[in-house]
């Protein structure tokens, strides 16, 4: 079977004018469909510049990024962009919420980008969040915002969820209750989530561990019984 | 330290700081432009007035004795007394063209200005003639001028060429515009007469120590009891009066535009420092927790909306003056003859600049206030964001149905009030500029439509000579096809007011038609006289009232009844007919011949032929100066709405760079976030636009109640021209909009994502 996300040999360049920096530095990996999937680094390690190119808001400098057997690194900005529309949710460390619309609002939001989003109030229902449909985001506690932004990620059906340190900015009991929404999006909904972070503790929790260090892929961990959420001692 | 601060925040929004320095720029600009044009014009024409001691009062009659001059003189309050001959005359050149000469004892009142040659002397024996028409007919110093009037033929050399208070504005016969080869005047001093011809004087030129009044009047006539034609001062000179009236004009119009250049500075200022102060809220409380005192911030912010609009207003009051002026005085020469033609600097526009830098300062300080009263610990974190509810109808079926894009802008616009009805404000500033400055062109337009066309019907008028025996009129009128009119000047009185008009009378006349205040044909009485509706309004009468009138240089006044109000746009005054003129004991002595045909041959006892396109054109010169005026206003126009619009647009697009960078991230493609932004741009601009269509016609009737007396115009803008006006509004919004497209593909969605707000 073939892997639903591959990364060949990609390299990203950044010249400062300086000199360059080698971001991403030869790196390849393989995701399967439904994996819940961890990429692990300290600051500088290259997370964002992988985030970035999975998501297609990032050109490589070389290499080749196959998703579901095309390859995005080949992508113009406009093929890029239906690429995120279609395929790509998101779920930021800052939410990301547009003040001005309401919670149900920011997710029928999707109707706009996709051709066959799910039901918005059904998914907002789904991550707990029924009775708030008409809150602002200035009405909502951070956890909730956040619920919010993983509903207007998953409305989209997308091929995967990518999550850039969804708990970095809650505290560690909401922070739980996110990352098991995410993990039982994984388990129970056979979506593939893909979390970058720097939080060691949540290696013990993912099917497949992906460490960086210095733009290079320093390990591939393939963990055959992840702990849940809930289990880990945070 | 702060100030490099300041130097590198302003490098860093520069697109603000230049919108605000452009802005109270061109309200200085335009103020101190106009204004040094018009107070140019002011200052040298009061100083003219002043050196050649121009008269306050004039009385004509048949003959003033020296007892005469002794009386006036006796007159308290009149401290100067001068009398002299003036008399029209023809010069010896092609077409015939008349001199109106002033024989005069003593040059001291309404005194000559010498331009070359010598300075007029009442021993030497030659002339002084008009500059002007020196200069149409190449005449100089030296050669000999031939004048014949009333029989008599007088030869002259010219000593000098010379100005004339009294000649400012001094078109002659039926001329709107002067024709300096065709009318002229010269001073000629009376030892230079023949001794044996015998002389009278029919002038008496007064100064007065006030301006004079109706008692002042009141004296004069008893002290000549009664003995003359004619009294009239300053204010009724047409020379003096047009060019004050034209001072004024320029200056209503002067004065107001640059208040609305004010008024999108601050709106400018106002968001643009809120927003900036905003965004350095935390280095604020970072300031404040180092131990800067609360007044030293203050200061800090206070100084970029002081030096910004220091500079603009510096440059601006510097500018304008040495600039806008060059404009208006090419075409005005051709009005008005003056020694010298500088612009001014009035004290005002240091004012007008101080009160910029100082209202900018006060509205950087409004948007400071805030942020700096809370407590550094409160100023450290970010301020709390405001609490949104939902109203009745968004919680309705129909708002839900209006989709993302109607929803996210009607809260966006509401969300930031200030930020939307700044654009509103400047594309209404545009828009109302714009129809002004398009309505007044077709107002201007259409007094050639309405005066040429609706009420001129004939295409040739025939102006005829003086003292014309009755049968060579006839023959003119047969010669011509045509019909005859009297013109001429009365004075009007009613309820106390009286004016200066123009008298017409015609002899069953079909070529001249009368309108109403709508402009429908109507047909006047032939029993009863008929007043134009400016002058009706300035004598305060209505149909059936009574008022008296007397012909210029004819003592008895003469009463009676309005039987109809007609408009017209150029000429104010009173209209009868023959009939009616005759009852009244007066003489009808045809002035001009009006006629439908080409006359290519004068007849004989014709002075003058005026096509309509000859008058169309004459008119159409003396209204240059305004339709320069237009091409500034729209030039105005265009460059508010860019600068007001392009700073809203990179306001709103920083302020919601983050926003934009999210839909962006989630898929939306650059030109449906583009769609996103000019849809709000579009709403705005149509509301806008809806305001500032009808505040352009406010400014259209202000503009033309300033032309003066003798014009009476209609408000009138063509539908084109709105159709244009709005265009251009709605172009420039869009194209600014456009400006923004490159921006939205740089959006850089990684770094606008990590920040934290």
């Amino acid at each position: 079977m073939s892997s639903l996300i591959q990364f060949k040999n990609v390299t990203k360049e950044y010249d400062t004018g300086l000199k360059k920096q080698l971001a991403a530095n030869n790196v390849s990996f393989s995701i399967n469909q439904g994996e819940f999937v961890v990429i692990l680094g300290p600051s500088g390690a290259g997370k964002s510049t992988i985030l970035n190119l999975l998501g297609g808001m990032d050109f490589a400098t070389s290499g080749e990024i196959i998703i579901n057997g095309e390859d995005i690194a080949k992508f113009n900005e406009k093929q890029l962009t239906a690429y995120r529309a279609e395929n790509v949710g998101f779920v930021f460390q800052f939410y990301n919420l547009i003040p001005t619309l309401t919670a149900l609002e920011n997710v029928a939001l999707i109707k706009n980008v996709v051709k066959y989003p799910l039901d918005a109030v059904e998914v907002l229902n789904s991550v707990g969040l029924g009775e708030h449909l008409g809150k602002f985001p200035s009405q909502l506690s951070g956890g909730e915002q956040q619920r919010v932004s993983i509903a207007r990620a998953v409305c989209k059906n997308p091929t995967m969820l990518l999550c850039d340190e969804p708990t970095g900015a809650l505290d560690s009991e909401t922070g739980v209750v996110i990352l098991s929404l995410l993990q039982n999006m994984s388990r129970k909904k056979n979506k593939t989530v893909i979390i970058v972070t720097h939080n060691a503790a949540l290696a013990q929790t993912a099917d497949k561990v992906i460490k960086l260090k210095n733009g290079k892929v320093t390990d591939i961990i393939i963990n055959d019984a992840p702990l849940d959420v809930s289990e880990v001692n945070w | 330290m702060l100030f490099r601060k300041m130097l590198r925040d302003m490098k860093h929004h520069k697109i603000q700081f230049i919108s605000i320095f452009l802005m109270a720029f061109l309200g200085v600009f335009v103020y101190a432009g106009i204004g040094g044009e018009w107070y140019g014009l002011q200052q040298t024409s009061n100083n003219f007035y002043r050196d050649t001691n121009l008269a306050d009062v004039w009385i004509y009659g048949r003959s003033f004795t020296e007892e005469d001059v002794d009386k006036v003189s006796e007159v308290p309050g009149v401290t100067q007394v001068q009398r002299r001959l003036s008399l029209d005359t023809v010069a010896d050149f092609s077409n015939n063209p008349s001199i109106r000469l002033h024989i005069i004892e003593e040059n001291n009142i309404s005194k000559t200005y010498t331009v070359s040659g010598d300075n007029f002397s009442t021993d030497k024996d030659g002339i002084w003639l008009d500059d002007q028409f020196a200069r149409a007919r190449n005449l100089n110093t030296g050669d000999t001028l031939k004048l014949s009037a009333m029989g008599v033929t007088l030869e002259k050399k010219i000593l000098g060429t010379v100005l004339s208070p009294e000649y400012v504005y001094a078109p002659g016969g039926n001329d709107m515009i002067p024709n300096h080869a065709n009318f002229g005047f010269a001073y000629l001093p009376v030892s230079a007469l023949p001794k044996e011809m015998k002389i009278v004087y029919t002038d008496l030129l007064v100064k007065t120590a006030d301006t004079p009044d109706a008692a002042l009047e009141d004296k004069i006539y008893s002290a000549l009891k009664g003995n003359y034609s004619v009294y009239h001062d300053k204010e009724n000179l047409l020379s003096y009066s047009m060019f004050k009236n034209e001072i004024q004009q320029h200056k209503a119009m002067g004065s107001v535009f640059p208040i609305v250049f004010l008024a999108i500075a601050l709106l400018t200022i106002l968001t643009t420092m809120t927003r900036m102060v905003n965004a350095q809220r935390t280095q604020i409380g970072t300031l404040k927790a180092l131990g800067f005192q609360q007044s030293a911030i203050l200061r800090h912010y206070l100084s970029y909306g002081f030096w910004l609009s220091l500079a603009g207003a510096i440059v601006g009051a510097a500018a304008g003056p040495l600039t806008l002026p060059r404009l208006f005085y090419g075409p005005m020469q051709t009005t008005f003859t003056l020694p010298e033609w500088k612009p001014s600097i009035s004290p005002s526009f240091f004012v007008m600049g101080l009160f910029t830098v100082f209202i900018c300062t006060l509205a950087t300080y409004l948007a400071c206030r805030s942020n700096l009263k809370d407590t550094p610990s409160q100023t450290l974190r970010p301020k709390a964001p405001k609490v949104a509810k939902q109203g009745v109808f968004e919680k309705t079926a129909l708002w839900a149905k209006l989709g993302f894009n109607f929803q996210w802008n009607l809260r966006d616009i509401f969300r930031s009030k200030i930020r939307s009805s700044m654009a509103v404000a400047g594309v209404l500033g545009c828009c109302a500029l714009l129809v002004c400055a398009f309505g007044i062109n077709d107002s201007l337009d259409d007094v050639v439509q309405w005066q040429y066309k609706e009420i001129n019907q004939f295409s040739t008028k025939l102006s005829l000579s003086e003292n014309l025996p009755p049968d060579t009129v006839e023959a003119v009128l047969k010669q011509s096809n045509g019909e005859s009119i009297m013109e001429g000047t009365v004075e009007i009185k009613a309820n106390g007011v009286k004016k200066t008009g123009d008298l017409l009378v015609t002899d069953n006349v079909s070529l001249i038609k009368f309108t109403d205040l709508n402009r429908n044909y109507i047909n006047l009485p032939s029993d009863k006289l008929s007043i134009s509706y400016k002058m009706s309004k300035l004598l305060g009468v209505e149909k059936g009232d009574k008022i008296s009138w007397h012909i210029y240089g004819k003592e008895k006044w003469i009463t009676g009844e309005v039987g109809e109000i007609y408009r017209s746009p150029v000429s104010q005054g009173i209209t009868m007919s023959r009939e009616l003129f005759e009852q009244q004991g007066l003489e009808f002595t045809p002035t001009a011949i009006v006629s439908k045909d080409e006359i290519s041959v004068l007849p004989e006892g014709v002075e003058n032929k005026w096509t309509i396109s000859d008058l169309t054109e004459s008119y159409e010169t003396m209204t240059e100066a305004m339709s320069i005026m237009v091409y500034v206003l729209i030039t105005a126009a265009a460059l508010l709405a860019i600068v007001v619009l392009y700073n809203l647009g990179v306001l709103s697009f920083t302020e919601r760079e983050r926003e934009l960078a999210t839909l962006k991230v989630l898929g939306f493609q650059s030109a449906k976030i583009r769609q996103l932004l000019l849809t709000q741009n579009i709403w705005l601009t149509v509301i806008g636009v809806a305001f500032g269509i009808p505040c352009g016609k406010l400014l259209i009737d202000f503009m033309l109640s300033t032309m003066g007396d003798s014009f009476d115009l209609m408000c009138i803008i063509s539908a084109f021209n709105i159709v244009i006006s709005i265009l251009i509004t709605f172009i420039l919004s869009v194209f600014v909009n456009f400006l923004f497209s490159g921006k939205i593909k740089r959006i850089d969605m990684v770094s606008s994502l990590k920040a934290v707000e």
